[in-house]
């Protein structure tokens, strides 16, 4: 693993994203500006300007044309990739959280927090592809949730939105109607809030990380358990391999709850679980603190992880990574790093 | 990985603890103790009544319970009323109570330590129990277990006294007296047999400020850690008393660091063994020493250096119980710094780490080493074992984890010359066990081949329903996409690698023309 060092944020890394080609990554930070780096080498492209505050997540339109972030200012924002151009903005009552693209990008979901005795909501907005017939319309707003919404996604198909937030529920809801189609079970569910969602490649199985010290794996139609992964720290964000039966979990204790500091430095890490075996193969030590972002490269060679610690490690896996055999208990092989 | 044997759920109120030679599993409650044993369950045994019961201990030949309680008073002002009972194990009777308030049983003592320090009644005499013993002041009492009083119907009187110690395999105690008087009466170690209370050794000790006993789990030898004060009574100074408890007249040796002003952070004998480990120094990275008691010097038997380990990160020593391999420890700020040492070759076997590990133990044949965070910590609360050589073997990580205790072995029913040919002649005895080792560990394979084929297949199910699903929706998709052809990520990428296979190597001699035209 060579990691690259990428030192941009100010404040601790909120999420990560990479482009569908796989040769931009998109970074949030509680410090207002989404970043914009290459993928292979991690040299910084650009910053988006216009927030007012922490950015919690973005995403990116297939042709990496658009982005789209949410942020505790209380607007999400489309911006023009290439330019950083910001180019409209959605105003809301509470500060918005987690924004996901529909396939073909013409539908976005953005949760909000409550706030000022507002309740959650994920509303769904209209994007246009002529900027002129842009508003801040919306088609469809999910309420009734009494939780923080921390991540809403499109379904197979955009015909659901998934949910999942502080109240350790997942709920399919109907992308047209909003009806409430599905909930998880809450025996085998998470017992303390779900902090992250990733989705499968094909939109078939997602996979929730929770700070009761474990991430899940569902199928995405019938939210049935498919498999469960067992941490020793609360989880902050996970996501699934595009290539190899692999998982990464990355967490740790937020620096607010920290009652005794953790002084190794340097010692926080990225697990790496086999994805049906439900077993641990390895682990990417290097983050100062927690971390809060994970996301693979859609090649799968690479990955990155976004700490607490302000910091995002890019690593480019080695040969053997690709040859792992099952039920070593070691570190994944590192190589001296490269800032 | 381990194999669950039993378990059972509220087992106990607040801790448990294996009898010493591992035939029960003790349980604390409100009302009382209990035992627990048996062939393959764990069936409840016997149980031992004790209202508000906090501490309990075993007698080393596991024929007796003590168990202790302490009551807070009605008036604040009034000390905490102490109930100590000693129980036959095996019958449930008590054989003797005491009772009294908190000061009868602290330890007092002008070295400053108060308290009540547990065990109150220490075993002695080895695996026969037949001797208990508690400080008291400026007495040591002394019990038996034919009828349960003070040998001779009275206590050892020993002017100050504030430690003793027993030996582990032999009546003898150790005890200690400060210095009286501003010095006009110095310090001594004494050691006494029991039940004849004869002081067999003795040594006076000038200057002490502090000393700290221990016995080799032989009883073989003792040290005697002895701090003092310089004459300017500004530093302190440290040597070692070591007595060679089974050499005829019990000499003592004195012993000093080669730099005496060092801290001496800890010590421990090997167990079974002839030499000791001691983490000295004074800054942040100490040095560990080791020694030999087995050094001969024109036939005398003399305290001999094997080696100085400079600047490590360790405030703890763990031998293993058979002895020849130690772990030093670096736990609380070191944060679980683990380093496997060879003690019969004096190198490094390996290094390891258990992050905020709070707890290390040896299994009690020394094969394998647990080491544990507890719930004194938040996160991270599990355990790890390693082999003794240091290869982590597996963790498993239980959240809220309170307690782990190996389970003791029972003596060897071998005579010592058995033990002995079967050492010698280990080749022979082991081949019989490797080969029953590769049966079981096939048959493991196997089972974990099933298990991982029956995951893999019941993935593949999964697999291919949503690869119809996806299938099934693609022209759906193609539709949201304003017509755009392929979602070609969903598909597995089909790379082409060229494999370089080499086929032959041969190598020849060519004439090399010097004339290049």
């Amino acid at each position: 693993m060579r990691p690259i060092l990428m030192k941009g944020h100010e404040r601790p890394l909120t999420f990560l994203k990479y482009n569908r080609d796989g040769d931009l990554l998109f970074s949030c930070a509680k410090d207002h500006t989404p970043t914009v780096w290459y993928a292979d080498n991690g040299d910084r492209l650009g910053t988006y300007r216009g927030h007012n505050g922490a950015v919690w997540s973005c995403d990116v339109s297939r042709h990496s044309t658009r982005l789209i972030t949410g942020s505790a200012d209380q607007t999400a924002k489309l911006w023009d990739v290439k330019t950083g151009k910001e180019l409209f903005t959605f105003r809301f009552d509470a500060p918005a959280r987690s924004v996901d693209l529909a396939i073909g990008d013409h539908l976005a979901v953005i949760t909000t927090d409550s706030f000022m005795g507002n309740m959650p909501t994920a509303q769904v907005k209209r994007i246009a592809e002529d900027l002129q017939e842009q508003t801040e319309e919306s088609a469809l707003v999910i309420s009734g949730i009494t939780g923080r919404i921390n991540r809403a996604v499109w379904g197979p198909g955009n015909r659901t939105i998934i949910t999942a937030g502080e109240d350790a529920t997942i709920r399919i809801w109907d992308s047209e109607t909003g009806k409430l189609l599905k909930e998880s079970d809450k025996e085998v569910g998470h017992q303390k809030a779900i902090s992250s969602l990733s989705k499968s490649l094909d939109w078939s199985h997602f996979l929730t990380g929770s700070l009761d010290k474990s991430a899940k794996l569902w199928d995405a139609r019938t939210l049935t358990l498919i498999k469960t992964y067992v941490t020793e720290r609360p989880v902050n964000a996970v996501d699934i391999s595009p290539t190899l039966d692999h998982v990464v979990i990355g967490g740790g204790q937020d620096a607010m709850n920290v009652t005794m500091t953790d002084r190794r430095a340097g010692k926080f890490e990225a697990k790496f679980f086999h994805k049906i075996l439900e077993e641990e193969i390895g682990g990417v030590k290097g983050h100062f603190g927690p971390i809060n972002a994970l996301a693979f490269n859609p090649d799968g060679r690479s990955f990155s992880s976004g700490g607490e610690d302000g910091y995002v490690r890019l690593h480019h896996f080695d040969p053997e990574y690709f040859n792992i055999k099952m039920l070593q208990l070691r570190d994944l092989p590192s190589t001296p790093e490269r800032t | 990985m381990p194999e669950l044997v039993y378990q059972k759920q509220y087992w106990t109120d607040s801790y448990i603890q294996w009898s010493p030679l591992g035939t029960h599993l003790a349980t604390v409650h409100r009302q009382g103790a209990q035992v627990w044993g048996g062939d393959d369950k764990f069936v409840r045994l016997m149980r031992f009544a004790h209202p508000q019961v906090k501490l309990i201990d075993f007698s080393p030949g596991e024929k007796y319970l003590i168990t202790y309680s302490s009551q807070e008073p009605s008036n604040p002002r009034d000390t905490h009323r102490v109930v100590l009972n000693i129980f036959d194990v095996r019958t449930g009777k008590v054989m003797r109570d005491f009772k009294g308030s908190a000061d009868d049983f602290t330890t007092g003592g002008n070295m400053g330590v108060s308290g009540v320090s547990w065990p109150i009644f220490r075993w002695g005499g080895g695996r026969d129990d037949k001797y208990f013993a508690r400080l008291g002041k400026n007495v040591i009492s002394v019990y038996e277990t034919d009828t349960f009083s003070l040998i001779d119907k009275k206590s050892l009187k020993v002017e100050n006294v504030v430690d003793f110690s027993w030996s582990p395999t032999d009546p003898i105690i150790s005890l200690f007296v400060p210095e009286l008087g501003g010095g006009n009466q110095p310090a001594r170690v004494s050691l006494v047999q029991i039940p004849g209370k004869e002081e067999i050794r003795q040594k006076n000790l000038f200057s002490v400020s502090d000393c700290k006993m221990y016995w080799q789990n032989n009883g073989e030898y003792l040290a005697v850690q002895v701090d003092r004060y310089t004459k300017t009574k500004k530093s302190i100074y440290t040597g070692f008393e070591l007595f060679r408890i089974k050499e005829r007249d019990i000499p003592i040796e004195v012993f000093e660091l080669e730099n005496k002003n060092d801290k001496i952070i800890a010590f421990a004998w090997e167990p079974k063994g002839h030499r000791f480990a001691v983490i000295h120094g004074d800054g942040p990275k100490p040095d560990i020493s080791f020694y030999t008691m087995k050094a001969v010097n024109n036939n005398v038997s003399r305290v001999s250096k094997l080696t100085t380990l400079k600047g490590k990160q360790a405030n703890a020593l763990f031998w293993s119980p058979a002895g020849r391999f130690i772990v030093l420890a670096g736990l609380k700020g070191f944060n679980g710094q683990l380093e496997f040492f060879n003690v019969d070759d004096l190198e490094t076997m390996a290094t390891g780490e258990h992050f905020m590990a709070t707890d290390i133990m040896w299994d009690p044949t020394g094969r394998f080493l647990a080491t544990a965070v507890t719930s004194v910590h938040e996160m991270e609360n599990g355990f790890q074992i390693w082999s003794f050589n240091g290869k982590l073997i597996y963790k498993i990580s239980k959240d809220h984890f309170y307690q782990f205790q190996w389970r003791p072995r029972p003596p060897s029913l071998l005579t010592p010359e058995k033990e002995e040919d079967i050492s010698k002649n280990l080749k022979r005895y082991s081949k019989k066990y490797e080969q029953e080792d590769l049966d079981v560990s096939n048959q493991v394979g196997e089972l974990e081949r099933k298990r991982r084929t029956q995951l893999q297949e019941e993935w593949q199910g999964w697999v291919a329903k949503w690869k119809q699903l996806h299938e099934e929706e693609r022209a759906y998709r193609m539709e949201l996409r304003g017509g755009e052809e392929s979602d070609k990520e969903e598909e597995a990428e089909y790379k082409e690698i060229e494999a370089e296979e080499l086929v032959d190597v041969t190598e020849e001699i060519v004439a090399f023309d010097l004339d290049q035209e």
